[in-house]
């Protein structure tokens, strides 16, 4: 059996949803193909956060301003909250080096436009009563926001299908081949095929293998991200946390971290966030072992042991579950966008690693107008899958 | 008072050491070693917590730690299971008002 499309989305995740809901709203009838359930990959095992703080000036802060005004209509159109809130968000600093290296980053997003500062222990105190004296500055800013990506999937497939897109879930695809006309063929692995003159490469982590069908490069590893969730407790503070830790290796690679090797090795730092079931969710690991989404004891206590060096007061909490996802990584930190050079109709939109939930629907609204050749917007030739072309 | 003083079976309560707790704010005299649960339960307390949205009273369901229907603030922790919990001298507990809070101790 042969389905026709005007575009074929692979990957039924937050991105593969998001690009199919605003290529549908462009017109598009869209088939989005995944091989698993409803939220089985990287988008159903995150946290739900739309943080600011942890880009770097550039492309990706200036996408987080625009995909935030984008949650914000999406939830209008929807009329659901989609559980957003507000919080804002504190980068711990526990050092003097790690201090000078956050004021430098703070200065830099204040240029970009970002609502965000260096408070003292006094301020942070207000914030946060609970937190640990080692800190002895934090960031702040109160834009740092959250949405939850179950919610947001839901949305995008549900209203999206009543516009009139197709969502087909575990049924991997197996091959792709191009016809004569320029059509692209797509099968599956229960044996139907789907033909459409676009293909959208929304696979996440596993778009690599969905670019060598075609023999494009999209150079994406997986980075396994551990995550434990608590029981339903009462907020500890006012504001989400992270360490500066991860924020200072991912800026300056020279700096060596206060880590036991053991953690170092699984990439440890800290993040704290509230959900919208009155639970925390508590990461995380950066680990790079393949595509095993499995979590581990060693993981899941590092995650313990680092959140009461923060928080001691959690010591008597339980955790009621642990998770892992995960996260397509790129060599340079930003994703894949565009179209592939010499590979007529086939773009990739992956390759967000943490910032998936951030990014989605401008992910989606900028991919659906490349694929119906909107006029070009220079600031993303950047993400262009093409600067991978070569290696 | 809800203490079986003289069990048909078990026989007479033995004598045993006397710690005193607090109990929202009032001091009460339990056994040592007994949970809070059973020292409340002598009190004739009625209820141990409030639910989170429909505020409704919760006391002892399971009595073996596995339901977390008698949870309370315990020395500022909230959710403590107190059917599973020993009494200690001077422990401060608190009926839990839905999540409770942290009790403004570090």
């Amino acid at each position: 059996m042969t389905h026709a499309a005007d575009v074929l989305v692979i990957g039924g995740g937050i991105i593969g949803l998001s690009c199919g809901f605003y290529l549908t709203k462009r017109g598009k009838r869209v088939c989005v193909l995944d091989s698993g359930g409803f939220a089985d990959g990287a988008s159903g095992a995150c946290d739900d956060m739309i943080l600011f703080q942890s880009k770097k000036p550039g492309i990706n802060l200036e996408l987080t301003f625009e995909s935030l005004e984008l949650y914000k209509s999406l939830r209008a159109e929807v009329d659901d909250n989609l559980g957003f809130a507000n919080l804002g968000g504190m980068v711990l600093i526990e050092n003097q080096q790690e201090l000078e290296i956050m004021e430098e980053f703070v200065s830099q997003q204040r240029s970009y436009g970002l609502d965000v500062e260096v408070i003292d222990k006094r301020e942070i105190h207000k914030k946060q009563p609970f937190l640990s004296d080692h800190i002895i500055a934090s960031t702040y800013s109160k834009m740092d926001s959250q949405i939850d990506p179950f919610a947001v999937m839901r949305a995008f497939e549900r209203k999206g299908s009543s516009y009139g897109m197709k969502v087909f879930r575990r049924n991997g695809v197996v091959g792709i081949e191009r016809i004569g006309n320029g059509d692209y063929l797509v099968s599956t692995q229960d044996g139907t095929v789907f033909q459409a003159p676009i293909v959208v490469n929304a696979a996440g982590t596993w778009a690599g293998q969905i670019g060598e069908m075609v023999g494009a490069n999209v150079p994406i590893t997986p980075k396994r991200g551990q995550i434990i969730i608590t029981e339903r407790v009462p907020p500890i503070g006012e504001t989400n946390l992270w360490s500066a830790k991860y924020l200072v290796t991912k800026l300056r690679n020279d700096v060596v971290v206060d880590l036991n090797e053991d953690e170092r090795s699984m990439g440890l730092s800290f993040a704290f966030t509230r959900s919208g079931g009155d639970t925390y969710l508590v990461g995380s690991t950066r680990e790079y072992v393949g595509f095993d989404k499995g979590t581990t004891i060693g993981g899941i206590r590092a995650i313990i042991n680092q959140t009461l060096k923060y928080l001691p007061r959690l010591r008597d909490v339980n955790f009621i579950r642990a998770i892992a996802g995960l996260r397509p990584s790129t060599p340079d930190g930003r994703m894949l966008l565009g179209e592939h050079a010499g590979i007529d109709g086939f773009f990739t939109a992956a390759g967000h690693e943490g910032d998936g939930i951030a990014l989605a629907p401008i992910t989606g609204t900028l991919l659906a107008a490349m694929v119906c050749r909107d006029p070009g917007d220079h600031r993303l030739d950047e993400l262009s899958p093409n600067r991978f072309a070569n290696l | 008072m809800q203490r079986i003083l003289d069990h048909p079976i078990l026989g007479p309560l033995p004598e045993e050491e006397k710690v005193t707790i607090y109990v929202d704010g009032e001091p009460v005299e339990a056994r040592k070693g007994e949970m809070i649960a059973a020292a409340l339960m002598a009190t004739g307390k009625p209820y141990f917590r409030k639910t989170v949205k429909r505020h409704e009273p919760r006391s002892i369901f399971c009595g073996i730690g596995r339901c977390t229907d008698c949870v309370m603030t315990v020395n500022g922790t909230p959710n403590v299971r107190t059917c599973v919990t020993a009494v200690e001298e001077g422990m401060v507990i608190e009926t839990q008002m839905g999540f409770g809070d942290w009790g403004g101790k570090r």
